[in-house]
């Protein structure tokens, strides 16, 4: 049985993420926790080192990425674990890789600690994959 | 579960690409980005994830927090996992309806707490009826 070779594509996706560009994604989101948006909560009342973005900008910006390796019309499943904070400042190296059908994802900050590791399926166009539909009616 | 709806929007889709860091103009076809359903939180009325009119609101102003006994100031429920499953994926123009449901809930011990997961499971569905998108997210707090 043959396997497909895997494909990879590393992409420096983000270098020196930007308080503004958390604030952007807040406001784009709906999402206005202050953790994310607010230096003053974030270091004094959250005692962080500073605000954290959120994770789903880290995941939308691995979704970008994906999107430029593969159709998205083709993708059926995309999802993953967000495994240390991102920062203002940080870098985000993305990567893809994927064998067919398969592919595993994950995003560095820049020393190379991974932040977010992730999958997404994808199926040939014109094919309908069942949807759970947990609350089928 | 109560049943909300959600208006796909293109100046939406191009303000979410934008918060992504994409150079993005208006196209009034736009395809979503692959989350962008996680914005649906603007068109949920009682969205803990902006400040509402008359409530108390945990970021700074004249003090650190505007709400003074936030509990573990403002750590709370983190977001640990995310998850979609598509059938389609969807464009500007569209109205989708939106349900959300409790989904598991477990607990680990870790090193210094104990973790204390769950999950909660939003369905979308389009005007006929057809769910669309599955959102699975997981939250963590630590006890």
């Amino acid at each position: 049985m043959s396997t497909a070779p895997v494909a990879r594509h590393d992409v420096l996706a983000v270098d020196d993420l930007t308080r503004t560009q958390i604030v952007q994604y807040a406001g784009a989101s709906g999402d206005f926790n202050p953790i994310h948006t607010d230096e003053v909560y974030a270091t004094r009342a959250a005692r962080r080192e500073s605000v954290i973005a959120h994770g789903m900008l880290t995941m939308g910006i691995v979704g970008r990425v994906l999107t430029t390796v593969v159709d998205e019309d083709s993708i059926r499943a995309f999802g993953g674990r967000f495994t240390a904070p991102v920062l203002p400042g940080d870098s985000l190296h993305v990567t893809v890789e994927h064998d067919g059908a398969n592919i595993r994802l994950a995003a560095r900050n820049q020393d190379g600690t991974t932040v977010f590791t992730g999958y997404a399926t994808v199926a040939p166009r014109g094919t309908r994959p069942a949807v759970s539909g947990l609350f089928s009616s | 579960m109560s049943t909300r709806t959600f208006v796909v929007e293109a100046g939406h889709i191009m303000m979410f690409e934008r918060g992504l860091g994409a150079a993005a103009s208006y196209r009034a076809d736009a395809l979503a980005p692959l989350t962008f359903t996680q914005a649906a939180a603007h068109h949920d009325p009682h969205s803990p994830l902006r400040p509402q009119p008359g409530t108390a609101w945990k970021g700074s102003g004249r003090a650190v927090s505007g709400v003074p006994t936030d509990p573990g100031a403002g750590e709370g429920r983190l977001h640990a996992e995310q998850h979609f499953e598509y059938r389609r994926h969807v464009r500007a123009g569209e109205t989708l309806s939106m349900a959300t449901l409790p989904g598991r809930s477990w607990t680990k011990q870790g090193s210094s707490a104990t973790l204390e997961f769950d999950e909660e499971i939003t369905e979308f569905r389009d005007q006929g009826g057809e769910v669309v998108v599955l959102s699975r997210i997981v939250r963590v707090r630590r006890r």
